[in-house]
């Protein structure tokens, strides 16, 4: 089945798996549930409409860069408190990934992938890597991001994204079997708005630096 | 997407305008490098409270934070026998948004207009919403004005709520999503830490005494800073009920507001107010794109040109890259002030931020077709 490839690469960005109130967590990579939202984005379906069939793609990621784990420590003012008898300063602490750059690859229908593959050429919302934020740089889409083979073929073989040699060995983390590898809670399983995820099995694997194909002194995908 | 982008080059002199938990100023990485950042929620603030303070935009263009609707609605319905007084708690209870001693039990993010169109509604159903208030029961109220009512309630086209957004938690279908979205600014170049140490002096030391009265340290740099932001034509339209000339106005007042605002920190220790260097806005249908990346190799002061004529030869650079690779906006329009003195390329020079305004309502109404 032919994959789609995609670029996420900024200087900041943030893929939360269980953030509840004040603490904003963020996975290592990119989560299904982020990269699905940025799709629908880029498609223009609106929170309410239904993605199962962007859920069922199959996703991997490859890890370019790793980036660096940071905080962005945040307060607002005068916000009312849940006893409604007040007024406080909340503080928020939120995670994002510094200067990590991924590329991600979706598994799945022809028809599907080539729609969003135009969508993201010209989308409908703005994009952004985990939180609004977050803007992409460079952006997300790949002209040759349409690939005929499938999801593992594709990222190992996709030149590296940045126009210099790696300098370590490349994680590859790809969507499994049930049972087989970690758990990650991020499969949508009704429109966004209703804010429902379940779990998803991710096979961990490393990638030879040796193995990477890099174009020194060229923008992939430019 | 129909989209306006605006993309700022400001140096600011050694300055704490955004910090974090301990006091220093906000970085992040980028390139392997440490870069001064300020935070997108900070600048977006900045802008809000130009549009009420500079003025850019009427009163009854922009929202207001409430629990006293019942005041507020009051003052629009002086001239009836008690001030509407019934017909007024009736209708908010209608609505579900319960009045208790006199306040609503949330607070509210309204449009000044919502509020209007609010007060005329109960004008109009002023006998369907006069009745008796018995026990705990609510007070009857016919199904067509209650629906009357909740068609008020959709963002009253207020262009702050239309541009950064709106949520509640227990009414999502109440939601605006934000139209406009700012990038974090970072710094074009690598910066490292300074401190300032300081002491301060007991004015009534006696002579012998000569040790200081305090010592501390504050955290600061000076930045030359990229700054990005870009908004949804189409969606800023649709937040407020197609209404394009206000669109146009409300995109105009962010294009104004965005590139002199920043926020306020240390402002009085530091006085940090460096306007930019290099404003451009981009406009058209297509693919959004931050030129962050330019930046992604800092920047190194050399051959005697400054930091800022260096960052904006490289955003230039950049720009044009991008055009090659994806190719521009179709249709677009451009146009740059630039005060660095680097040659442009085919980016249209613009003599002052009026000339720059000028040339993106040509687009703005192209765009939103006004």
């Amino acid at each position: 089945m032919p994959t789609l490839l995609l670029r996420l690469q900024g200087p900041m960005q943030s893929w939360g798996t269980r953030s509840r109130f004040d603490h904003r967590d963020t996975w290592p990579y990119p989560t299904k549930s982020g990269v699905l939202g940025l799709l629908a984005a880029a498609l223009g379906r609106d929170r309410e409409e239904d993605v199962s069939d962007l859920a069922r793609l199959r996703m991997g990621v490859r890890v370019d860069r790793k980036g660096v784990l940071k905080v962005d420590y945040q307060t607002a003012q005068e916000v009312l408190t849940a006893d409604l008898r007040g007024r406080g300063n909340v503080q928020s602490w939120r995670y994002y990934l510094s200067d990590a750059a991924f590329l991600v690859g979706l598994e799945g229908e022809r028809s599907l992938l080539e729609e969003a593959h135009r969508a993201l050429l010209n989308p409908r919302y703005a994009l952004y890597l985990g939180r609004k934020g977050y803007a992409p740089s460079p952006p997300p889409y790949l002209e040759d991001g349409l690939r005929e083979e499938g999801l593992e073929a594709a990222l190992r073989s996709y030149p590296y994204l940045l126009p210099k040699e790696p300098k370590e060995d490349l994680l590859l983390a790809l969507e499994a079997p049930p049972g087989e590898g970690r758990l990650v809670y991020d499969q949508p399983l009704a429109p966004f708005a209703r804010r429902r995820f379940g779990a998803r099995y991710v096979r961990e694997e490393v990638l030879p630096k040796g193995e990477v194909k890099v174009r020194v002194g060229e923008q992939a995908g430019a | 997407m129909k989209l306006l982008e605006i993309h700022v080059i400001q140096t600011v002199a050694p300055s704490n305008l955004n910090r974090d938990d301990t006091g220093s100023p906000k970085d992040a990485l980028f390139g392997g490098y440490r870069r001064a950042r300020i935070s997108s929620q900070a600048q977006k603030r900045a802008v809000r409270l130009a549009f009420r303070d500079w003025p850019l935009l009427s009163q009854e263009e922009l929202a207001v934070r409430t629990k006293r609707l019942l005041e507020a609605l009051g003052d629009r319905l002086q001239d009836l026998p008690d001030g509407g007084g019934r017909a007024v708690e009736n209708a908010l209870n209608a609505l579900g948004l319960g009045v208790k001693e006199g306040k609503t039990e949330y607070l509210l993010f309204l449009g000044h207009r919502e509020l209007d169109r609010l007060a005329g509604i109960i004008r109009e159903n002023l006998e369907a919403l006069s009745g008796e208030v018995k026990g705990k029961k609510e007070a009857k109220v016919p199904e067509e004005v209650k629906k009357a009512l909740e068609r008020v309630l959709d963002g009253g086209k207020a262009v702050d709520l239309a541009l950064f957004g709106r949520m509640l938690a227990d009414r999502p279908e109440l939601g605006v999503d934000a139209a406009a979205q700012v990038a974090h600014a970072l710094s074009t170049h690598k910066v490292d830490r300074e401190f300032d140490f300081y002491t301060a002096v007991d004015d009534l030391n006696p002579k012998e005494d000569t040790g200081a009265g305090m010592m501390g340290d504050v955290e600061f740099y000076s930045a030359t800073l990229y700054r990005y932001a870009v908004v949804n034509l189409d969606l800023l339209k649709g937040n407020l009920q197609g209404d394009k000339d206000l669109a146009l106005r409300g995109a105009l007042a962010f294009l104004e507001a965005f590139p002199l605002t920043l926020p306020s920190g240390k402002q009085n220790s530091f006085a940090a107010h460096n306007p930019p260097l290099f404003v451009a806005f981009r406009a058209g249908e297509g693919m959004p794109r931050n030129l962050a990346t330019a930046f992604e190799d800092p920047v190194y002061p050399k051959d005697g040109k400054p930091l800022s004529a260096l960052s904006v030869e490289r955003l230039v650079a950049e720009w044009k890259k991008f055009d090659e690779a994806y190719g521009p906006l179709r249709p677009e329009w451009k146009g740059a002030v630039n005060l660095t003195g680097v040659e442009l390329g085919d980016l249209v020079g613009l003599p002052n931020l009026s000339a720059l305004k000028a040339k993106a309502e040509e687009a703005l109404r192209a765009l939103l077709e006004v």
